[in-house]
């Protein structure tokens, strides 16, 4: 997993990179944060808690040596420490895993407490022919829609509970964009991931009568067809949004299913700022769900089935109690087990570039047949840059 | 005698159709002196409250009231977030994680990044000149500089978020130097002062404005101009989705 060499010769090119031009900042942009988390784990409130202190940074680097040409690099620094790490013997490896085609995801040093680990989740270039764009490498492709659960984002799923990585892996991707009007565009992609599974697709979104419209269908990863849908649209100033999609297997026939995964959503934002959302979601594939690894839910997301229950129901709730301090509530209801998240939170901004967080998670529900609750709170302090 | 009264009648009528229409001329010259046909501007926004401070830094290209597209350079955490406005639909771009959403028509009327303008300032939503009834109701000195006074009363039909607004408007230049604006109830809502006039491109314009809530001890907004350009060359097709995701 440690490869020092090839870590050695991106971050050579990266310091390349700052140096050229630096000054010239419609050439060249760079940006990220630094932030430290602390993070308390609590399964039984009169046991052991789990502490841990993660340093986090974040480096991303935006150069456009001509007006057509860009390239762009994200790398994400992070020293983990605690007993997350300390009791699991598997962090190194998950975190050191990489779920791309290419690994670039690197332990440069572990021990039985820490792991010091960067990956490379952006490295792609993007060249524009006046309508047409062609990206090549490690990019987002972000399709969904909705809030909380993404059934169209079939690149890269989005984990509402990982708040921690708002930029989410990217995915080893050619993408091929054209605009054929000035608010659509027709693209196709095709991604590869570390075990080989390809995931290719033509998406289109297109303005219809005041209402956002996509269109989507291809495989997933290599082993279903997929054909999706979904819209958004404000009806006096209340939205209205949704995705569904449908996995049918051509693969493995006999041990995989057809699955429907929808989602239904609503929000509202009143003149004070106030702003409520609420969204359903139906599967007819559930989730396993885990603890592991200081984090709520699976790593490898996973669009078929992205909830722990057939039907998932979020709502959430935030106001700017000041204009420096926003507060939100979010919670999810997972009928089949009985079960709740609730998700508590407070940012408050001490500069313009400095932010102050208080995150807790709580779950509650039934894991084969026995009740399971677990408690995570987080002290967050962040540089933007 | 009876001539007399009907051309006196006749003249007052037509006397206040010319103040009328002077009301309307004078408003439309400010307003095409100020926002041009098209326009590229950079700005530097200062939110000032009693016991804090915030910059925000954006850079706007607009054509007409229909088209408009801001990109915001500070602070760094909203780096890079795009607004497009084409008629009367509206797009956020966020580059972090790469997501375009629609938003709806009622966010025009809230504050912008937290600031005492409102996007309806921002994204030209309504117009001084089409979306009101003019009249001229007097001549003030405004910082030394001699000024139109002029009230603006919404038509009926017209979607603003404003009850009346009293402009102050300079009878050389026709520069904006003052903005009262009024609520529905005719309570004062914010005052708009303009200072600062410096030559922008091809025309001098005010380019500081300071925006200050009616009843907020302590609160206003700045706005510096730090850069106008008018008659850029962009046709409608510049205010498109893909140019939001390539502006910076």
């Amino acid at each position: 997993m440690c490869k020092p060499k090839k870590l050695l010769s991106v971050i050579t090119a990266l310091i390349c990179f700052f140096t050229v031009k630096a000054d010239d900042n419609k050439k060249l942009l760079l940006s990220g944060f630094v932030s430290g988390m602390q993070t308390f784990t609590i399964l039984d409130v009169d046991d052991e808690w789990l502490s841990d202190f993660n340093l986090h940074n974040r480096l991303d680097l935006l150069w456009t040596p001509n007006q057509n040409f860009t390239i762009e690099a994200g790398l994400r620094n992070r020293i983990l420490t605690g007993n997350s790490i300390s009791v699991n013997n598997a962090m190194a490896g998950i975190i050191g895993a990489d779920q791309g085609i290419v690994d670039m995801s690197f332990n440069i040093s572990t021990g039985k407490s820490y792991i010091i680990n960067s990956t490379i989740d952006r490295l792609y270039v993007n060249y524009v022919i006046n309508k047409f764009e062609v990206s090549l490498g490690r990019q987002r492709i972000n399709w969904g829609i909705s809030t909380a659960w993404n059934p169209n984002d079939v690149f890269n799923a989005y984990s509402f509970f990982d708040f921690d990585y708002i930029k989410r892996p990217g995915s080893d991707a050619v993408r091929l964009k054209y605009y054929p009007g000035n608010t659509s565009v027709i693209e196709f992609a095709t991604a590869i991931d570390n075990r080989d599974r390809i995931t290719s697709a033509i998406y289109s979104r297109f303005a219809l009568f005041n209402a956002d419209i996509q269109l989507l269908s291809g495989i997933y990863k290599s082993e279903d067809f997929i054909i999706g849908a979904g819209w958004s649209s404000y009806i006096s100033g209340i939205g209205f949004k949704g995705e569904i999609s449908s996995f049918i297997p051509y693969k493995n026939k006999a041990d995989r299913d057809h699955i429907w995964v929808a989602t239904l959503g609503t929000d509202y934002m009143f003149e004070n700022s106030l702003a409520l959302t609420a969204e359903i979601m139906y599967q007819s594939s559930i989730a396993e769900l885990s603890f592991g690894n200081g984090i709520l839910t699976a790593r490898d997301i996973d669009v078929r089935s992205m909830s722990f229950s057939e039907i998932s129901v979020f709502g959430s709730v935030s106001y700017p109690i000041t204009p420096l301090l926003n507060t939100s509530v979010a919670a999810m209801y997972f009928p089949d087990l009985n079960g709740y998240f609730i998700n508590p939170s407070a940012e408050y901004s001490i500069t313009d570039d400095w932010y102050l967080s208080v995150i807790a998670q709580y779950f509650r529900g039934e894991i084969d047949n026995s009740k399971a609750e677990a408690t995570m709170i987080f002290l967050r302090l962040k540089l933007n840059f | 005698m009876i001539r007399l009264v009907v051309l006196t009648i006749l003249f007052t009528a037509l006397s206040i159709f010319v103040s009328a229409q002077d009301a309307k001329q004078i408003i439309k010259k400010a307003d095409e002196k100020w926002q041009g046909t098209s326009q590229y501007s950079e700005m530097k926004m200062e939110i000032i409250r009693p016991t804090w401070k915030r910059t925000v830094v954006f850079k706007g290209w607009g054509l007409g009231r229909d088209y408009s597209l801001t990109y915001v350079s500070a602070p760094a955490r909203e780096k890079g977030q795009t607004f497009l406005k084409r008629k009367n639909e509206m797009w956020t771009w966020n580059p972090k994680i790469r997501r375009l959403i629609k938003l709806p028509p009622s966010m025009m009327s809230q504050g912008w990044m937290g600031s005492d303008f409102t996007n309806d300032d921002i994204l030209k939503e309504s117009s001084i000149v089409v979306d009101y009834n003019h009249k001229l109701i007097g001549r003030e000195s405004i910082n030394g500089i001699d000024c139109y006074k002029i009230e603006l009363i919404p038509l009926e039909e017209a979607s603003v978020v404003w009850g009346k607004i009293i402009k102050w408007i300079s009878v050389d230049e026709f520069d904006q130097m003052k903005s009262e604006y009024y609520d529905e109830d005719d309570m004062l809502v914010k005052t708009d002062s303009a200072y600062d006039i410096k030559q922008m491109g091809d025309r001098k314009i005010p380019t500081r404005l300071e925006i200050i809530p009616a009843d907020e001890e302590g609160h206003k907004t700045v706005v510096h101009i730090i850069k106008m350009q008018y008659g850029i060359k962009k046709d409608q097709s510049f205010f498109s989705q893909q140019n939001m995701k390539r502006i910076k």
